[in-house]
């Protein structure tokens, strides 16, 4: 932990902004980090009683859980996307499927960063690559760093409750704990959770769909992250010298020394004074929470008309769609169309679930009196069986600047439904 | 390809697809054929497209595609039964479907589910499955005997056999995806 790769972590905020809606969310992934850990070894300290694991790969599992959030970039999440979108195409172009950048650079820094190597054997960062991985043989070690039911979640749904002040994201940890188990089966192993501690588990699940709902998709929030990716978007793309270093992920050690030597403040405070008047202004407006505001929700499911319910579907951020849109909207709203952000907000409705006879990755599993695995909507009680509709909530969402609607009198339910219908109507003619 | 317009034209070619698993099978090989990006990954089961995944609530959600469910007790899997789902399109589907189905690209997608579907594994889950797999291997790894693909296949966790490789190796010749050659003396 006394390194400066890890120290760093101190740096990136855990909600990025959102301490713009929730004040006191200001915690980092270092102690994420080390929460996770925590958590891995009560899980693996209540597997050993069973005696499915022995203390080497426990330091193991602590490892893995220590180390799975090493490779954040400023804005947490904030920073996967931009990466996946800016990535030096003509330097790296065998990435293989899917393969997300800030994965790669998290293995990158786990195997090649001199700090980490001066700590861990190479044997032991392999076989921590190995369990951070999501592909090769379901083993319940991996479960435990990374699944359905991890210590990941398990650590950020509480601690990302407790900071923010609100109470969405608890639930019953001890009892999760107690009831972890390891199902074997055929050459595989699971991580499953004794039926006794089934109601634990639909908190735990309920837990994160509330937390999703009410914190990490909080509108304000999803609001700060669009602007953030805007910004760093419109800095990239007029070659502002730290965020193509920051940003543009070419597999260097040149890049890797600039990625780990920035933080969120950091990057706020260069932007805000950009070259680029527009980044500059999304900055301050960050800076100083002159926030933009949304000016329209769409679910596509109320439109009728199946072509347009089709294309609006299919619609995402910083796409020419999107920008042909947004320049739509702008002209009529009368401001310029940098400023205006189209965007799809998706939450998966946790109590979905579609039945398979195969364990699909989201699966928890429960093992029922007889000694069965089942999967969690099967139990006749919990809300997942009441509810199977939708499999998730999808929503047009746009963000403008409308700065009148924060003075006196200013934004009435009158003026922004007004607002409202006439964005709406251009986005669905335009679908249509 | 949009992988929401993709699981469009896989269910609207056959009318009706059985399964989940089978549904991204197909649309896995018809990626490949294609050279269309839908997300494949390996994954504990072969390869997987959680894009695709998405794709198809998506459209359940959004009442373009209508699913129906079937169980099957007593059946061997870890779960003690298995359940299966099925695909068809509804008239909303239908009308996307032809809205956005008369592209280059989905032209293209749709000849590879035809070469996809001429053969009779298309239609037989473990099969197409082992296919899959082989495949991924085939282009990841490049083995070159059955026995170096079931080496290589221990690697991603998957139990594939040489004889089960050898079932499939026609089908993957046929899709232009494999060349067979006899071993020298």
């Amino acid at each position: 932990m006394d390194t400066r790769v890890f120290q760093r972590l101190r740096g990136i905020r855990q909600l990025a902004m959102a301490h713009l809606v929730y004040p006191g969310a200001l915690h980092t992934r270092f102690e994420h980090s080390v929460g996770t850990m925590h958590v891995a070894a009560r899980i693996c300290q209540r597997l050993s009683e069973f005696g499915y694991i022995d203390e080497q790969e426990t330091k193991l599992v602590r490892l893995a859980a220590l180390l799975h959030d090493i490779g954040h970039g400023p804005f947490s999440h904030v920073s996967e996307l931009l990466l996946d979108r800016h990535y030096d195409r003509d330097k790296i172009k065998a990435l293989p499927d899917r393969e997300r950048i800030h994965e790669r650079i998290t293995v990158q820094i786990i195997q090649e960063n001199k700090e980490v190597g001066d700590v861990l054997s190479s044997e032991m960062r392999t076989d921590i690559v190995n369990l951070l991985s999501d592909t090769g043989e379901r083993d319940f070690k991996r479960d435990i760093v990374s699944g359905p039911l991890d210590a990941d979640k398990i650590d950020y749904l509480r601690r990302d409750s407790y900071f923010a002040g609100v109470e969405y994201g608890r639930f019953d940890l001890e009892k999760i704990v107690d009831v972890c188990r390891v199902k074997p089966y055929r050459s595989e192993s699971y991580l499953v959770l004794h039926h006794e501690g089934v109601y634990a588990v639909e908190q735990f699940v309920m837990a994160k769909y509330h937390m999703g709902q009410q914190v990490y998709f909080h509108r304000v929030r999803s609001i700060t992250d669009a602007m953030l990716v805007r910004g760093v978007t419109m800095a990239i793309n007029g070659g502002d010298d730290l965020a193509c270093r920051v940003f543009r992920y070419d597999g260097s050690q040149a890049f890797l020394d600039a990625y780990l030597s920035v933080d969120d403040e950091e990057i706020l405070q260069a932007l805000r004074r950009s070259a680029n008047t527009k980044v500059q202004e999304i900055f301050s407006r960050l800076a100083d929470r002159r926030l933009f505001k949304q000016v329209c929700e769409l679910p596509p499911e109320t439109v009728d008309d199946a072509l347009a319910r089709g294309s609006l579907l299919k619609l995402d951020a910083e796409t020419a769609a999107a920008r042909a849109l947004e320049e739509r909207i702008a002209e009529k709203l009368g401001v310029d169309p940098d400023f205006v952000i189209v965007t799809k907000w998706s939450v998966k409705n946790p109590t979905y679930r579609p039945a398979s006879y195969r364990i699909e990755p989201g699966d928890i599993m429960i093992l029922d009196k007889n000694n069965t695995v089942r999967k969690i909507d099967e139990f006749p009680d919990l809300i997942f069986s009441f509810n199977k509709d939708a499999a998730s909530l999808e929503r047009i969402h746009v963000y403008a600047p409308r700065d009148e609607w924060n003075q006196p009198g200013g934004g009435t339910d009158e003026e922004r439904q007004q607002c409202e219908k006439t964005v709406k109507k251009i986005l669905i003619s335009n679908a249509s | 390809m949009d992988p929401k317009d993709a699981a469009l034209i896989a269910v609207g070619q056959e009318g009706q697809i059985v399964g989940r698993t089978l549904l991204q099978k197909k649309l896995y090989f018809a990626a490949v054929l294609a050279e269309q990006e839908l997300g494949f990954r390996p994954h504990y089961y072969g390869p997987y497209s959680p894009d695709a995944a998405d794709a198809v609530d998506s459209l359940v959600a959004n009442r373009f595609l209508k699913e129906t469910t079937e169980t099957f007790p007593g059946q061997e899997s870890i779960f003690g039964e298995w359940r299966r789902h099925s695909y068809e399109l509804t008239a909303d589907g239908g009308r996307l479907l032809q809205a956005v189905g008369q592209t280059e690209e989905a032209e293209n997608l749709r000849e590879a589910l035809k070469k996809v579907n001429a053969h009779p594994i298309a239609n037989d889950l473990n099969l197409l499955s082992i296919a899959a797999k082989v495949h991924i291997l085939l282009r990841e790894k490049s083995p070159a005997t059955a026995s170096e693909i079931e080496l290589k296949a221990r690697e991603y966790g998957w139990q594939i056999t040489a004889e089960q490789i050898r079932d499939v190796a026609q089908y993957l010749v046929d899709l232009g995806l494999a060349t067979l050659r006899k071993r020298s003396a």
